[in-house]
């Protein structure tokens, strides 16, 4: 008998030294990323300020997130009309469509990388969060991620709950996997930014970045790195101003502002704050308007975060005011928010406000109302809810968001989502319907208007309470809406498919829709592939592995049939002729293998033991060793696991039989079966063959014993 | 980052001899260390009380692991490290005792073929093998570095013991 106790216990290996140079180079790169790693704070705080990063986790890696480059090879994708959309920016650029549960519907690769990317990848139907998390292993798996890279994720729906309530979990989930190789950016957006970037053929993730720095331009080549780099330095120094409020307060008027944790802000230095007042809005936020009272102070002292302000200052008393406080950081200088409020003369109450409403950020709710008002006022009109509002006058206005609650009084963008949003200025009414997306007939719902500035500021106007009619009347009949034909063919792989423009004023979406048994494809009935809202916009040309994303897979010989349903306003839908297109050879996958096990019970009947078959498979992921004493198919996820195990190579594992009876219940006597379930990377899962171990009746398991006595080694 | 160089300077050799041991390779321990180190400081934040070796350890391992991974997913063709490192070089001579210079050499040999072994096993037991047996941690230590129970620690050693008992008995008695 071998005895391995004696060679190990006497194991005596040769000590080596590092060289010198290892260890200064090591110093060197230790130091360069404790900077990096301050820079990135710094970056952090100044993105976090900017409202383009969520809230540091814990572990304070980094976290950011590219959302979504939406750019095909000269072609601009359109709406699905899924719910949300949510895009991955690495480099590969993939943008996940999904419904209303946060369920995939389809997945869309935004370049070639990202084709090669997805073809590993099949989350139709998975959660969101998934869906992303596969991406990224793919991408790691690729080596598309190498550590520091930043992956940027996008969020963008017209319901902002729906990805608020996502993009924590989704966070800590990628926190959770790839926290220490990734820097994450998350933006949030709705679907006109969306719109928007597709327009541009831009990233939606980059465009929402550089709208939010605003300022810095962005283009269809950027990727995330550029954009940040961009905002550092466009911004730079990113220094934030103190929150503001205001309030009357007798015949003066009291300022007070919030407490700047210049630490993390990285600055130490001389703070100057000014505040500044006028009856102009735009001067005001435009720091050109007269400063009142100047408040210096050291940002390692103690900070002053209040002060009144009287006409002894300067202020117009009697006048409905706006204030801002302008903060002077060494050389640089930055704006508050701006707030506003009526200075009532000397000895005058102020005057209780005439319309309760509330109000979004720091803006206050003015006395007498303001001549920039926020009033909305609705009624029913035959199948319509007609909402009108009063025009914005403000030179920082940036659209009006109209919102809907059934249940909140006071509805405002962004908490309560929004049903559309104008950027037009005179654009000051909107006819809803059961048609509109958000509201369902014979319901009541609260409506309202946030009205969005330049600065980031919003205020929200009152509300009315009206009941969204039943629509009586019946589409108009379709003969009256003109179709548009389809055409195209195939070259190697891609489709290319175009179309004939419709010129008609009611004219609101191409549907591209396909079908591989529908010989007289249509939307709603099949789905759709593309949803385009531009009529000049005739043509779309994607993979057949794009195909395979959103139809199936196909069998060899298989055709598509693809036509266009054009959408008109007031839900009119006119289909015109199929294109049946002959599909090559179905994309080759390569077949999943599974592996059987072997198991059996150690003499002693104290153990388990398992082996099985290794996995030569690229895609591999886990072997999960799955145990059950009812089920006699056990598989994973179904039945859970016993152990997952990462490494190909290890073939064997055991299990005490306590342990196992603690873990799946029963005891002396019980039969259990066990099986391999590989675990892909791809998400399939395959499961060999089940073994069945009998545990001995009687006796009862004896207890495991204590491994081999091994002597403690003295450290 | 005074601090950081200090602590380089403290745990250098005990760091540098555990990547050693874990690669058998100099290349592939350089660039582990230096790994264990940046991701000290990167994760600096997440460094809660508990003893600095131990999270050093810890940190050394995941790397490890990742490497691996890394190595796999490339199938980047390596040859075999420790086949090209010569093991009896890192062997140390027993106390001379009643021991013949035969059976030194034999000794000798034999270890340095468990060494390779050790080398092929799967992480989840090398790791432990190597902690016990070349780096002298204690049980209790290496649970706390590996985040097992004491008692996994103990049934993978066991376990890993016996697969080289096997191995070596087919090596040397057939």
């Amino acid at each position: 008998m071998f005895d391995i106790d004696r060679y190990l216990d006497d194991m005596n290996i040769k000590e080596m030294s590092p060289d010198d140079e290892l260890i200064s180079r090591t110093k060197k790169r230790c130091e360069e990323e404790s900077k990096k790693k301050e820079e990135a704070k710094k970056r952090a705080a100044r993105l976090r300020k900017a409202g383009l990063l969520a809230a540091p986790a814990a572990a304070a890696v980094v976290i950011g997130i590219l959302i979504g480059a939406f750019i095909f090879a000269g072609k601009t994708a359109g709406l699905s009309g899924a719910a949300a959309y949510y895009t991955v920016d690495i480099n590969p650029s993939v943008c996940v469509h999904v419904d209303a549960e946060n369920k995939v519907t389809g997945l869309v690769s935004q370049n070639e990388d990202a084709k090669k990317l997805m073809a590993q990848i099949s989350c139709v139907g998975k959660p969101v969060i998934d869906a992303i998390n596969d991406i990224l292993s793919a991408a790691r798996n690729e080596g598309y991620l190498e550590k520091g890279k930043y992956v940027l994720i996008g969020c963008f729906a017209a319901d902002g709950t729906l990805v608020a309530s996502t993009i924590e979990d989704l966070q800590a989930n990628l926190e959770a996997h790839f926290g220490d190789m990734i820097n994450l950016i998350i933006v949030r957006g709705d679907l006109d930014d969306f719109i928007t970037a597709n327009k541009m053929n831009v990233s939606a993730g980059l465009l929402r970045l550089s709208r939010m720095a605003q300022s810095v331009s962005v283009s269809a080549d950027d990727k995330v790195e550029d954009v940040l780099s961009k905002v550092q330095c466009e911004n730079e120094p990113a220094y934030a101003a103190p929150s503001l409020s205001v309030s009357p307060d007798g015949g003066e008027v009291r300022l007070s502002w919030s407490v700047m944790d210049f630490d993390e802000m990285g600055y130490a230095g001389p703070v100057k704050y000014m505040i500044a007042a006028g009856n102009n809005r735009e001067a005001v936020a435009g720091m050109s308007a007269p400063v009142l009272k100047t408040i210096s102070f050291n940002s390692s002292g103690s900070q002053i975060t209040s002060c009144s302000l009287s006409a002894a200052d300067g202020l117009a008393a009697g006048t409905y005011t706006y204030f801002a406080l302008y903060a002077q950081y060494g050389e640089a200088k930055v704006c508050s928010n701006v707030a506003a409020c009526y200075v009532p003369p000397e000895g005058e109450d102020p005057e209780p406000l005439k319309t309760p409403r509330p109000s979004y950020s720091a803006e206050p709710s003015p006395a007498p109302l303001p001549e920039n008002a926020h009033t909305v006022s609705g009624k029913v009109s035959g199948d319509y809810v007609k909402l009108s509002w009063s025009k914005d006058t403000s030179e920082n206005f940036a659209g009006y968001k109209v919102v809907a609650s059934e249940t909140n009084p006071h509805p405002k963008y962004p908490d309560d989502g929004y049903l559309k949003y104008i950027t037009n200025r005179s654009t000051t009414s909107v006819s809803l319907s059961e048609d509109t997306e958000g509201l369902s007939a014979n319901k009541y719902y609260y409506f309202s208007v946030t009205y969005l500035y330049n600065d980031g500021s919003a205020v929200a106007a009152n509300a009315v309470r009206l009941k969204v009619p039943k629509k009586s009347g019946s589409e108009p009949p379709s003969s009256d809406y003109p179709s548009s034909t389809i055409s195209g063919g195939i070259s190697g792989n891609t489709i290319n498919l175009s179309w004939t423009k419709i010129n008609d004023d009611r004219f609101s979406g191409y549907k591209v829709v396909g079908s591989y048994t529908d010989p007289t494809p249509s939307y709603p009935s099949n789905g759709y592939l593309y949803y385009i809202t531009d009529a000049d916009d005739t043509s779309v040309s994607f993979s057949v592995n794009t195909l395979v994303n959103k139809l199936g897979p196909y069998e060899s010989g298989a055709v598509c049939h693809f036509a266009i349903t054009v959408l008109y306003d007031g839900g009119a839908k006119k289909t015109g002729n199929t294109k049946t297109i002959s599909l090559p050879e179905p994309p080759d996958e390569e077949p999943y293998a599974s592996t059987n096990i072997n198991a059996s019970l150690n003499d002693a009947g104290t153990r388990i033991n398992f082996s099985w078959g290794k996995i030569t498979d690229e895609r591999f992921c886990y072997y999960k060793v799955v145990g059950s004493r009812t089920d006699s198919s056990p598989k994973y996820p179904d039945n859970g696991y016993l152990e997952a195990i990462s490494d190909p190579d290890d073939t064997s594992w055991s299990i005490g039989v306590n342990d196992l009876v603690s873990r799946l219940g029963g005891g002396p006597g019980t039969k259990y079966y066990f099986a391999i379930t590989v675990v892909y990377n791809t998400g399939v899962k395959k499961t060999g063959g089940v073994k069945s171990v009998t545990l001995p009746a009687d006796p009862e398991p004896t207890p495991e014993p204590t491994p081999e006595p091994t002597p403690e080694p003295t450290p | 980052m005074e601090a950081m160089s200090t602590l380089v300077e403290m745990y250098k050799n005990e760091l540098y001899n555990f990547c050693f041991r874990l690669t058998w390779s100099k290349p592939d321990a350089e660039d582990l260390f230096q790994q264990t180190w940046v991701k000290a400081v990167k994760n600096a934040g997440r460094y809660r009380n508990e003893a600095f070796r131990g999270w050093l350890y810890k940190i050394c391992i995941n790397q490890y692991r990742d490497n691996k991974k890394e190595t796999r997913r490339r199938k980047k063709h390596i040859t075999d490290d420790f086949a090209s490192t010569s093991a009896k070089d890192f062997v140390m001579e027993s106390a001379a005792g009643a021991e013949s210079a035969e059976e030194q050499f034999e000794k000798k040999h034999i270890k340095a073929m468990i060494i390779a072994n050790i080398d092929k096993l799967p992480a989840r037991m090398k790791v432990p093998m190597v902690l016990f047996f070349y780096q002298r941690l204690k049980y209790s230590e290496i649970a706390q570095v590996m985040s097992v129970p004491e008692g996994t620690v103990k049934s993978r050693i066991s376990a890993a013991k016996k697969r080289l008992k096997a191995v070596l008995e087919s090596e040397l008695y057939v």
